[in-house]
């Protein structure tokens, strides 16, 4: 039978990660507001609390998916506006996975490595990136010259996966990734970027001058596997940006209790006051949404991985996120707008999700080229 | 459904009162599909204070069937008005005898359907136009080529993805007894406005022949607007 319900154990660890986020969201106003200064790695009130990722794992059989339920658990994460503890994780160290050696591997798995692809002219265009890596057949390392930005984990990071132009020994040319550990002379980290949301992310830009690095740390991948690392986090930026969605949505249903406003789901559109019924409109973009993510979430559980869907659920989300936030301001007014309610963050933080990771026109050319069996030849 | 352009489900008129031997019933009905071939019409009445539902025979005295009113969309499902003057009833003609009838439980499932035919409608549009935008050259090029169209496309998929789960999920409740009374309105709402956005992008894809009677994209464009505006119509 087709069943949407959560079980026991998905709502134990959901209550948990909810309980966390609770906490967290009492640290999200100040890192907001200070936004120059890092997180700490982990919270004093982490101590002694279980990972609900990791509870997903262990439980795994009770739920209905560790994928699906570390997606869920990272809604409820941003729905509290900060983290517990730092994840430990960067797309660098998927890039790592996926394409480096078992000897590089060992070496760097346990290092937290930002991905740094995103220059001042390529961002939805990453082919079009001018860092560069020159070969230096005396000395047998790699030059590295260029300039990233918009780079996550910038600072907190141990070493940055870096996408690059290379010119090998053999003359030969192309797109493929360097790492790049924290401290190596001619790599440096910019300061903490001026940000209109997330502003407790660590997101700086890097800069490589002759940057000087050996050929143990050519991780050998092009440019397609570089980018594959994006299928698998897709749908779970998308749970992202439903979780600052669900936060306003939260806040404004309660609120409007508050002024007497109730919503009631049974009636038609003639009797629902305009308010009430925006409030669902809202509602029902969020459902549609999470629904998407889900899916593919699901999909990935089976070990199908999912491609489209994937696409499908950051565009929902990015777009709900967007829509959700603005539309909940609207309702509540003018009040909604003092820093002294947690809505206009939630405004502000919501409108990174349709913009990185792939933002939401790509998705949709992602979706385009698919279902019209398409190449990027075709349509760009 | 009743037909007044401020009709609600929540604000119904028509009305049945109790009387020694049962029920007398009043009121206008509108939009109610099979009128001319049924043997019963299954009534739902406010009665004393909430809503209920009564079977009434085609054939009492009081019952008037109007010939079907034509409409803009599914056409094939022929709808008149019945009117219900003074229509005097048996007390078991009150389904549930007293125990009073699910009329939520009816409209969430009214919706739910609706959703589903909604999302059949944005699906029919979507696997129509696909093929002929790949065909149609414009300037040049196909017009799936062009980033408006592809991206018009991808959004077709995107959310006639999200209604299939959102009905699925409205009808998963209903399957298990449970209370859909939320899901099914989500879904239906949402459905009511990507069905018809997606139709309406399905005739502007088509030019000029979405236009003409001769393709199914006006039908589907009438369609989505009859189905999502029907909420009130099945049962009710």
């Amino acid at each position: 039978m087709i069943n949407f319900e959560l079980t026991a154990a998905d709502q134990e660890i959901l209550a948990l990660a909810h309980r966390q986020a609770e906490i967290g969201r009492t640290y999200a106003n100040y890192y907001d507001k200070h936004e120059d200064e890092l997180p700490p790695a982990e919270f004093p009130e982490a101590a002694g609390q279980q990972n609900p990722i990791t509870l997903a794992e262990d439980k795994a059989a009770d739920t209905s998916g560790s994928r699906i339920l570390h997606s869920l658990v990272m809604s409820e994460i941003y729905s509290g506006g900060m983290s517990l503890h730092r994840s430990k994780w960067g797309l660098g160290n998927t890039v790592l996975k996926t394409v480096a050696t078992s000897e590089q591997f060992e070496k760097w798995k346990n290092h937290t490595i930002s991905i740094a692809i995103t220059e001042p002219g390529a961002g939805s265009d990453p082919a079009n990136i001018r860092t560069t890596a020159t070969f230096d057949r005396e000395t047998g390392e790699w030059v590295i010259n260029g300039e990233k930005i918009f780079i996550s984990q910038a600072q907190s990071s141990d070493a940055a996966m870096v996408l690059a132009r290379f010119v090998g020994p053999d003359g030969s040319r192309g797109l493929t990734t360097f790492l790049v550990e924290k401290g190596t002379p001619g790599y440096s980290v910019g300061p903490q970027l001026k940000k209109l949301g997330i502003r407790s992310h660590d997101t700086c830009n890097l800069l490589f001058e002759d940057c000087r690095i050996p050929e143990f740390n050519h991780i050998k991948g092009d440019f397609k596997s570089t980018m594959t690392v994006f299928n698998d986090s897709r749908p779970m930026v998308g749970a992202m940006a439903l979780g600052v969605a669900r936060a306003a949505l939260d806040f404004t249903r309660e609120k409007l209790a508050e002024g007497g406003i109730e919503i009631s789901y049974g009636n038609g559109v003639r009797s629902r006051s305009a308010v009430a019924d925006r409030f669902i409109r809202l509602e029902a973009i969020y459902e549609a949404a999470i629904l998407t993510v889900l899916r593919a979430k699901w999909l990935e559980q089976q070990d199908v991985p999912p491609k489209v869907e994937a696409s499908i659920a950051k565009a929902a989300g990015g777009k709900a996120a967007r829509k959700i936030t603005q539309g909940c301001i609207e309702i509540l007014g003018p009040e909604a707008l003092s820093e002294d309610h947690p809505l206009e963050r939630c405004f502000r933080d919501g409108r990174i999700f349709d913009i990185y990771e792939g933002a939401g026109e790509i998705q949709r050319l992602i979706i385009a080229r698919a279902i019209l069996e398409y190449t990027s030849r075709d349509i760009r | 459904m009743e037909p007044d352009f401020r009709f609600d489900v929540s604000a119904m008129r028509t009305a049945a009162v109790r009387t020694a031997s049962g029920y007398r019933l009043s009121g206008l009905k509108a939009m109610v599909p099979l009128a001319d071939q049924c043997s019963h019409f299954l009534v739902v009445a406010a009665c004393e204070g909430m809503l209920d539902a009564f079977i009434v025979d085609r054939r009492a005295k009081g019952v008037a069937i109007n010939d079907a009113r034509p409409k803009l969309g599914l056409r094939a499902l022929q709808m008149a008005n019945v009117g219900f003057v003074n229509v005097e009833l048996d007390s078991n003609a009150r389904l549930g005898n007293g125990a009073r009838c699910d009329v939520q439980g009816i409209i969430d499932s009214a919706r739910t359907a609706l959703a589903a035919i909604m999302a059949g409608i944005s699906r029919a549009v979507f696997e129509f136009v696909m093929p002929y935008t790949k065909e149609r050259v414009v300037h040049g090029d196909a017009l799936a080529k062009k980033q408006v169209i592809a991206f018009r496309l991808a959004d077709m998929r995107i959310e006639t993805d999200a209604m299939r789960w959102m009905t699925w999920k409205a009808a998963s409740i209903l399957e298990q007894g449970g209370d859909a009374t939320r899901q099914a309105q989500l879904a239906y709402t949402y459905a009511v406005e990507q069905a018809m956005w997606i139709a309406d992008e399905g005739v502007q894809m088509l030019g000029g022949h979405g236009y003409l009677r001769d393709n199914p994209v006006e039908m589907w464009y009438r369609d989505a607007r009859t189905v999502s505006v029907m909420e009130g119509a099945v049962g009710v």
